[in-house]
This record gives structure tokens, sequence and C-alpha cells, in this order.
């Protein structure tokens, strides 16, 4: 297979390299670890804030006032002197609003963990009540993928592999599906404008758009996870796939919280 | 100079981490390019492995896998976003698939592998990248990928096959 090998070399020698340098990468790697002691240190102070205040209400509300804490997850918004972004104004983006450009390090908000928190729950649970009924088989989400407006995850499938979900409040504009690696084909599912399904030996990928416009993905793998061998090992069918893709009881948030949840999304 | 509000790591820690990046860079870029088939993802790829390996990089330094916690971390974001496939529907228009192939590479050559390439199933792809771009064992690629040694031997088994087969048609087509 040495042709092979050499062949992928100068295949790959003969990509064009992106204009970077390492510098930019060292500023990439500085502002996300900014973000994430910052987001650290919010979530501490957050937490001192609440502690403070249970002592406070405990002793009869008499408690300094100078000490007392704002909102829950709303204030301290400069922990530390050092954390001003005078020292890097290109990247000052941990003090962000809703409308500031999605930043896929910058830390999430605690209310916006909690929300993602109980969506991916929920994710969990429909897909359970539609895909797993005696629950033995489907875990807990593992991770959070988001992206393009909408929200995901990965779950561990016992004994044959994993489920991937992926909710997108609208269907994306490019939907030829050109390289999925298996081709997908129309399919009908009642409650769906739009619905296609592929498989391969490992894998099969349904996407289905609602009559409300949210699009739902679920891949179920036996590729990854438990080391299975076919995709009959997760005992899932396309059919079964494609109707809890089409279940309305999968919905987003509104808005869908943006950022980096970071640890806390499993607490 | 190194506390929360800079995200700084010592200088030492820097030198070291920027030494890393400018001696791998270019590789990882065209592992993640040969993985994706896109310029624009194989960057995002790129640029996202290598800022989780600056936040960690003490454990990670520590632990003398630098090279396997990039590579993972390229192999399994492109894992991630391979499986969506509203993702996937970029349009393949990166001036490299119509620019002149480099010396040792015709451009119908380079054609007809980024074709067989595109053409391999995303696990049978990621297996002859990791295999025969990084060039690692099969044991290595089975604990990369989180799948058995059996898996990597059959997947890679097949995907040569594909590969030759899509090689053969395409030289035939060309020859005719």
């Amino acid at each position: 297979m040495i042709e092979i090998d050499e062949e992928l070399g100068r295949l790959a020698d003969s990509v064009e390299l992106p204009a970077t340098t390492p510098d930019d990468d060292l500023a990439r790697g500085r502002a996300a670890r900014r973000t994430r002691n910052l987001a650290a240190v919010g979530a501490s102070a957050v937490g001192v804030a609440m502690v403070v205040t249970g002592v406070a209400m405990l002793s009869g509300g008499t408690g300094d006032r100078a000490v007392e804490p704002g909102p829950a997850g709303g204030g301290t918004t400069s922990p530390s002197p050092s954390a001003n972004a005078s020292h890097h104004p290109r990247k000052a983006h941990h003090t962000r609003t809703s409308k500031a450009p999605a930043d896929p390090f910058a830390p999430m908000a605690p209310a916006g963990q909690r929300v993602v928190r109980e969506t991916l729950n929920s994710f969990h649970d429909v897909l359970t009540d539609d895909l797993d009924p005696g629950g033995t088989r489907l875990a807990p989400f593992s991770n959070l993928q988001s992206g393009g407006g909408g929200l995901g995850t990965k779950f561990d499938w016992s004994g044959g592999g994993m489920l991937e979900i992926d909710l997108q409040p609208t269907a994306p504009k490019y939907w030829s599906f050109a390289e999925p690696g298996f081709p997908l084909t129309p399919r009908h599912v009642a409650g769906a404008r739009m619905a296609k399904a592929g498989s391969d030996p490992t894998s099969t990928t349904v996407v289905v758009v609602r009559n409300d416009g949210t699009a739902v993905q679920l891949t179920a793998s036996s590729e990854f996870g438990n080391n299975g061998t076919s995709i009959a090992a997760t005992g899932l069918t396309v059919e079964q796939l494609l109707a809890a893709a089409a279940d309305p009881r999968l919905t987003l948030p509104d808005p869908v919280p943006l950022g980096e949840p970071g640890p806390g999304l499993f607490r | 100079m190194f506390g929360i509000g800079s995200g700084q790591r010592r200088p030492d820690q820097e030198a070291a981490y920027v030494d890393f990046v400018a001696a791998r860079r270019a590789r990882l870029y065209r592992a993640a390019y040969l993985l994706c088939g896109d310029a624009h993802r194989a960057e995002d790829l790129v640029q996202v492995a290598l800022t989780k390996l600056y936040v960690a990089w003490p454990r990670v330094e520590r632990s003398s896998g630098l090279d396997a916690y990039v590579r993972r971390s390229i192999v399994n974001a492109s894992i991630d976003e391979s499986r969506r496939p509203w993702r996937r529907e970029r349009p393949s228009d990166h001036a490299t698939l119509d620019a002149p192939a480099r010396e040792g590479l015709t451009h119908e050559d380079s054609d007809e592998l980024w074709a067989a390439l595109r053409a391999l199933a995303p696990g049978q792809r990621r297996v002859v990248v990791l295999r025969h771009y990084w060039g690692l064992s099969v044991e290595e690629t089975a604990t990369d990928l989180g799948i058995s040694p059996g898996s990597v031997k059959s997947q890679t088994y097949d995907a040569l096959a594909r590969l030759r087969e899509e090689l053969s048609v395409t030289g035939k087509e060309r020859g005719a």
C-alpha cells in the first residue's frame, strides 16, 4: 500500500495552506482560556452569592447590605480587575449580549445551561418513549452539539453504538445531500413536509422537516460507542427513526442559548 | 500577567505551544482537508483542535500525547460534523480542486484521487487517512476511532478495494 501512502501524501501536498500563523492560534487559545477562566470565576461568584443570600435569610435578613448579591447569574460581570478586556481589545467576548455573534468558546450563562440541560433531557425522554420503551438502552445525553441555531447531542446506545440527534429551527437552505457518505432517499412521514433516510452497514441517518419547520436529524450508528458491528446491533429501523424524528414533542427553546456550556451543563 | 484575565500561560509553555503549532499545523490542516474535503471546514477543525490543545496544554504535555490529542480532536470533530447532513452540503468550490496539481501528481490523477476519496463512506475515509496519511498502525487507528482493530482492518480492506475500483474506472474512462 505504499502507492496509496505516496499518492495521498502528494495529494495532501497539493492542498494550499491558509494564510495563518502560530500567533493566530496562540491568540485563540488565550481567548478561550480567558473566557473559560472567567466562566469558572463567575460560577464561583454566583455560588458565593447564593451562600451569602442563604446566610442573610437564615439570620432574619439583617445581613450587611453591602454584600447583598445582585440577581443570580446577572451580576459579577467583573470578577477581577485583570479581567478587563483592554489587554486584548480584539477578543473581549466574555461580556456578550444576546445579539453578539456566536463565539463557540464564550461561556454560557447558568440560566442558559439550565435551559440546554432541560432541552437535552427532554430529547432523551422523547426518544426513550419512541425508541427504547423499556428504558434499557438509551443513556443520558453525553455532550452538546450546537450550531446553526439549533441543539443536538449524542446518547450511548447500550449494547451497540450511539444515537445522535440534531434539531434546527428551520431547514437549511441547501438540501441536496450530495455527500453524506451514503444516499438519502425521500420518504413519506405523516406530519412532515419532507423526510429522507439512508443507511450504510454501520449507520442509519434520517432527516425530517416537520410541518412547523423544525428540521430533525437522527443518526443511529454502531460504528462508535461500543464497537458494534452492524446497524442491526442497535435494533433500530429506519421507520422507527423517522417516526421519532417527526415527534412534535421534540422542540427547541426560544431563544436557543449561545456559548460554551462547560461542565455546568451536567450539574 | 498570567492571571485569569489574560488567559496567557507561562512563557515557556507558550513558546512550546508555538513551536508545536509551527511544526505541525500544515500537516494537521492537510489531514483535516483529506477528512472533510472542504477548506473552510478543515481550517475550522484545526483551529478548534489547536485551541483545545492550548487550554489543556500542561495536562496534555505531561502525558506526552500532543500529536495524538490534536489528531483525535480533529477526527472527533470531523465525525460530529459529518453526521449532520446540513453541514455536509457546503459546495466544494475550493480553489484547490481547480488549481494546477503540484509536482509528482498530474491534474487528472489529482482529480481522480479526490473523486475516489470523496466517494468513500466517511468511516472508510477516516481509516484511510489515519492509516495511510498519518501512518498509524491498526491498533492506533482503532484507539483513535473507538472501534475494534478488526473493524479497522475490514474498513481498510473495503476502502482500498473501492479506491482501486474508482481509480480503475476513471482511468478507463480517461483512456477511452
